[in-house]
């Protein structure tokens, strides 16, 4: 397993869930990281990370309510497991660790 | 709402519903569908339906796509591993009923498969031939009194002038076939000398042009098809005869090499094809250019229009767009102009399909198939597998029983009707596997032991499709056959009535199926035995009727046409010589092989009267010899040939030209030509239509069977011309002969003829022999019924036998205390058994009226028939009766023996 290692576009789309609460779901999700990260995100890469998300159990998924915009079809809603909030705590925390190693001088000059 | 919403593609989102994980759809869809809108409103219609077309394909990806699930029918309550094992086991503890039902289900099944292959062989012939169906031989059909004779036979020029003449065909080509002894010229060495096949029906050499090559396509593999065939003294190999005759190398090395033809015509090697895989009748490996019999001695040899020859067929190949009727009408004004006032002959073609299957246009190197004799033994096969799988229909459901119980716990369990119903089938296609499983492995061997009878190269290939499409479905055919009704009378229990053990009643009232079975099955095998019957007894009257000459004890002796003509002559001096012959006879064929090609004879009485009349040439010891009976008049004497002045056996005309001097007339014959009284006709002038000069009625004979006994007897005349003859009547001083004696006779003319034809192959036979292979087809036919019976009798006795060892057992507690109180062992076999004997009975009279109609129909087809006595149906019944009552009876008497104390003893 890759464990709960998570790759860049994962970890995006983690935060996205988080940040989305209960109205995360794949258009609105792929919305939301289309602004906010300033790229085009296509809805195949969203349910690719979505499927292997759950895979990895860090996000887990509940049918909602059905809309005429989507032809009848009910909304798949996402939330983020405790698996996923811990992997995600844990990437922030790698990253603050790293950031504060970085002495202020040294990111100046570059 | 101004408008409709504009909706995505039907077929997209139908293909994304097709591919797509259930659990993933809904959601997917959705998203594709908001999307959509989205774009609707931002792109416009077009574009929408345009991008929702890429997404539903590129979300065609493994994640998404749903697992391959085919609809398994083993999957029910229990698994595939446990299915098997509960069959298993079932099956060993049922021994009896497992051997029955799979011993019986092979022998149907590999009936099937050997028929099969042997039927989809006859019908694989010359169906692979590019334009088959443009491809036609030309046939002729002359119109007599007594329907139309007709024959592939042709005159040599008819070919060539056909091609020059009419403008039907795209090719045309005469075929000229053969068999000579052919020597291979090797460097250095004597040639190597490669004999006749000897099989007038096989012959594999032909002078054939350009144009046959047109028709009928090869594979090269050296040389040119455009010209291998232009110059005269070029052959065309195929690659298996190139090696027969060079013996290693390659093609290459083959080109240009030369092979001498009737040991002085050499002829080069101008190309080498590869060898037809498929079927066919022209099985043809030496292609001589046609154009070398003009510029070699073969030419003396061509009789022009006036011989129809029996190795000279012509094939053609329509224009394109032409249909064979518009050909057709092109071939009465062409036989026109060749053969004069003879209006009676029509020319036809005959469609290359035809050619395998039509009896009537012999060639000398095909082999016919008989298309009926193919239908019957399909019916046959599906008889005997119905048969098989009544047997596994009447064990099943007699074992229900025993299985009542199990049904019953199953269903209070929860099985639903439908997984009980799969859990049967699947034991039945088990079963039914295993049985094809061994036909197929007996198949090659049965098929070799059946040799004489399935021709050469039916086999079993394990690679071909159509052995697996076949096996497959006949698989499912004798599952759902055999299967489907145990299946629902099993999974009918109420498990209320099963559990508290009343199953056995509620099944013994329910058995007038598996009556109705066992009588479906003995009528078949009735008829099949009454079938026997009849057809031995219509063979053994047609070879032990008499026919009106004699027929034991004479060796008949096939002579070479090509010799010169007094060798005969001095051939049959020699042989008269050995001790043991007693007469010696030359002539054109034996009294049963009377040849009716048109040949006609004339009377200029009162009236002019012509009749159609088959002849043979005899000479004056033919009459002695076969002991054929003059009622009028007198035998041929020598005076007969020597008032021609000159003896035909020096000079060489053919027969055509030769008049006859001398005639006897059978009665028939006499009395066609307006003779009441046989003696009238002696000493009156005829002629034949040969050469049309008159010549005297010497004598009249008896009427003989001069026909096999499916035709009535015809006029027929002999007529005296001694040479002329290919065959030599021996016959021996006695019957009864020993066998040392005969053997010593059997070589010595052996040595007598290679003396005076050392080239030659020497073929004799005796004539009783060749008589009876007129009866080839009926022999068959006996055969074929012989087997089918012996097949559907054990069948349906293994049927019985299982039934009744299973009636037995369910009985023997009954049996104990009907001992006890005072039965004796009779008393009890009687009750056991009669219940079947009485089914076989019923079968007895169910069979004779179809057994009776059918024989009819047969025998129809002879003009001389056997009669159908009632006694037939008699002894048929009498023993099916008794072949049932001898399988029943076994199991009867050992339970009847059984010491009840035993089956008592234990509850």
């Amino acid at each position: 397993m890759k464990g709960t290692h998570l790759g860049e576009f994962e970890e995006l789309v983690l935060l996205t869930i988080a940040s989305l609460v209960n109205s995360a779901y794949s258009v609105a999700i792929c919305d939301e990281l289309s602004k906010h990260a300033d790229r085009i995100v296509k809805l195949g890469v969203v349910h690719a990370v979505l499927h292997r998300l759950e895979e990895k159990a860090l996000i887990k998924s509940e049918l909602g309510e059905a809309s005429a915009t989507r032809g009848g079809k009910r909304k798949r809603f996402y939330t983020l497991t405790t698996a996923g909030k811990a992997s995600l705590l844990r990437s922030k925390e790698i990253r603050d660790t790293l950031w504060q190693k970085i002495p202020n001088l040294t990111l100046n000059r570059i | 709402m101004k408008e409709k919403m504009p909706e995505p593609p039907k077929w997209a989102t139908r293909f994304l519903t097709w591919y797509c994980r259930p659990t993933l759809l809904e959601d997917l869809q959705g998203d594709l569908n908001e999307y959509f809108h989205r774009n609707v409103r931002e792109r416009g219609a077009s574009s929408a339906r345009l991008i929702y077309i890429i997404d539903v394909l590129k979300f065609f990806r493994p994640y998404i796509i749903r697992k391959p699930s085919f609809s398994n029918p083993l999957k029910g309550k229990i698994t595939m591993k446990k299915q098997l094992l509960f069959t298993l086991r079932r099956l060993s503890r049922h021994k009896l009923t497992a051997g029955i039902n799979i011993l019986g289900l092979t022998l149907g099944i590999l009936s099937c498969l050997v028929i099969f292959l042997y039927v989809s062989f006859e019908f694989s012939y010359d169906k692979f031939h590019a334009d088959a169906g443009r491809i036609y031989r030309v046939i002729v059909s002359a119109a007599k009194k007594n329907g139309s004779h007709g024959s592939a036979d042709m005159t040599s020029p008819l070919g060539p002038d056909l091609r020059r003449e009419t403008s039907a065909f795209s090719a045309v080509t005469s075929l000229h076939t053969d068999d000579t002894r052919v020597l291979v010229p090797i460097t250095g060495k004597p040639a190597r000398v490669i004999p006749t096949i000897g099989d007038d029906e096989r012959q594999h050499i032909t002078f054939a042009d350009s144009d046959y090559l047109k028709i009928f396509h090869y594979r090269w593999l050296a040389g040119n098809p455009a010209t291998a065939l232009q110059k005269p003294f070029s052959v065309v190999l195929t690659e298996s005869e190139a090696q027969r005759y060079f013996q290693g190398g390659q093609p290459e090395d083959w080109m240009g090499r030369s092979i001498v033809y009737y040991d002085s015509l050499p002829v080069a090697v101008t190309g080498i094809v590869k060898d037809w895989d498929h079927n066919s009748d022209l099985g043809f490996r030496d292609l001589i250019s046609y154009n070398t019999i003009e510029h070699s001695f073969l030419q003396k040899d061509m009789e022009g229009w006036n011989l129809w020859a029996g190795n000279v067929n012509v094939y053609v190949k329509l224009a394109p767009g032409t249909t064979p009727a518009q050909a057709e009408q092109q071939l009465p004004s062409f036989l026109q102009r060749h053969i004069q006032a003879n209006g009676k002959a029509v020319l036809s073609l005959q469609p290359l399909a035809d050619i395998h299957f039509n009896g009537e246009y012999a060639d000398r190197y095909g082999r016919r198939a008989h298309k009926p004799t193919l239908y019957a033994l399909t019916g046959i096969a599906l008889f005997i597998l119905v048969i098989a799988a009544i047997n596994f229909i009447n064990l099943s459901t007699a074992q229900s029983i025993l299985r009542a119980r199990e049904v019953g716990v199953r269903k209070v369990l929860g099985s639903s009707r439908g997984s009980l119903v799969r859990q049967f089938l699947n034991e039945t296609g088990i079963i039914v596997t295993s049985a094809m499983v061994l036909a197929l492995l007996l198949a090659n061997p049965t098929i070799r032991a059946l040799h004489g009878f399935i021709p050469e190269g039916v086999r079993l290939h394990i690679g071909d499709v159509y052995t697996w499409i076949f096996a497959g479905s006949t698989i499912l055919v004798t599952c759902l056959l055999a299967g489907w009704y145990p299946a629902r009378a099993i999974s009918s229990f109420l498990p209320v009535i099963t559990l508290r053990g009343q199953g056995v009643q509620q099944l013994n009232s329910k058995s007038y199926l598996r009556k109705s079975l066992i009588v479906f099955q003995f009528t078949v095998s009735l008829i099949f035995i009454i079938g026997t019957m009849m057809v031995g007894r219509q063979i053994r009257y047609m070879l032990n009727t008499d026919l009106g000459f004699k027929k034991d004890a004479i060796v008949t002796i096939g002579l070479p046409w090509d010799q010169p003509k007094d060798r005969k002559i001095v051939l049959a001096t020699g042989i008269r010589r050995l001790a043991g012959v007693q007469e010696v006879s030359v002539n054109t064929g034996s009294p049963e092989a009377a040849s009716h090609g048109g040949t006609g004879i004339e009377y200029n009485g009162k009236t002019h009267t012509k009749i159609d009349a088959g002849f043979v040439q005899i000479d004056p010891d033919y009459i002695p010899l076969y002991e054929l009976a003059l009622v009028a008049g007198r035998n041929f004497t020598i005076a007969d040939t020597a008032r021609r002045g000159s003896d035909p056996a020096s000079g060489d005309p053919g027969p055509a030209q030769t008049p006859f001097r001398a005639f006897i007339l059978n009665e028939t014959a006499a009395r066609a030509l307006g003779f009441n009284n046989p003696a009238d006709a002696v000493g009156q002038q005829v002629s034949s239509g040969f050469s049309g000069i008159p010549g005297p009625v010497v004598g009249v004979v008896r009427d003989f069977h001069s026909q096999n006994l499916h035709e009535k007897i015809q006029p027929f005349f002999f007529t005296e011309q001694r040479a002329a003859g290919g065959t030599l009547s021996i016959k021996l001083s006695s019957a009864t002969l020993p066998a040392v004696q005969v053997k010593t006779l059997m070589t010595e003319l052996e040595t007598s003829f290679k003396k005076i034809y050392p080239a030659s192959v020497f073929q004799a036979r005796f004539f009783d022999e060749s008589l009876a292979r007129l009866y080839r087809q009926e022999q068959q036919t006996a055969e074929i019924m012989n087997i089918a019976m012996g097949i559907a009798i054990f069948i349906s006795c293994m049927g019985l036998f299982g039934l009744a060892a299973f009636t037995a057992n369910q009985r023997t507690r009954e049996i104990g205390i009907r001992k006890v109180l005072g039965a004796n062992v009779p008393q009890l076999v009687s009750m056991l058994s009669r219940q079947f004997i009485l089914l076989v009975m019923l079968s007895t009279l169910i069979a004779a009226p179809i057994a009776g109609w059918g024989m009819h129909m047969w025998l129809e087809d002879f003009a001389y028939q056997t009669s159908m006595p009632w006694w037939i149906y008699v002894v048929a019944g009498a023993v099916a009766v008794a072949i049932a009552l001898v399988t029943v009876s076994f199991q009867a008497i050992r339970a009847a023996m059984a010491n009840p104390v035993r089956s008592l003893r234990s509850e």
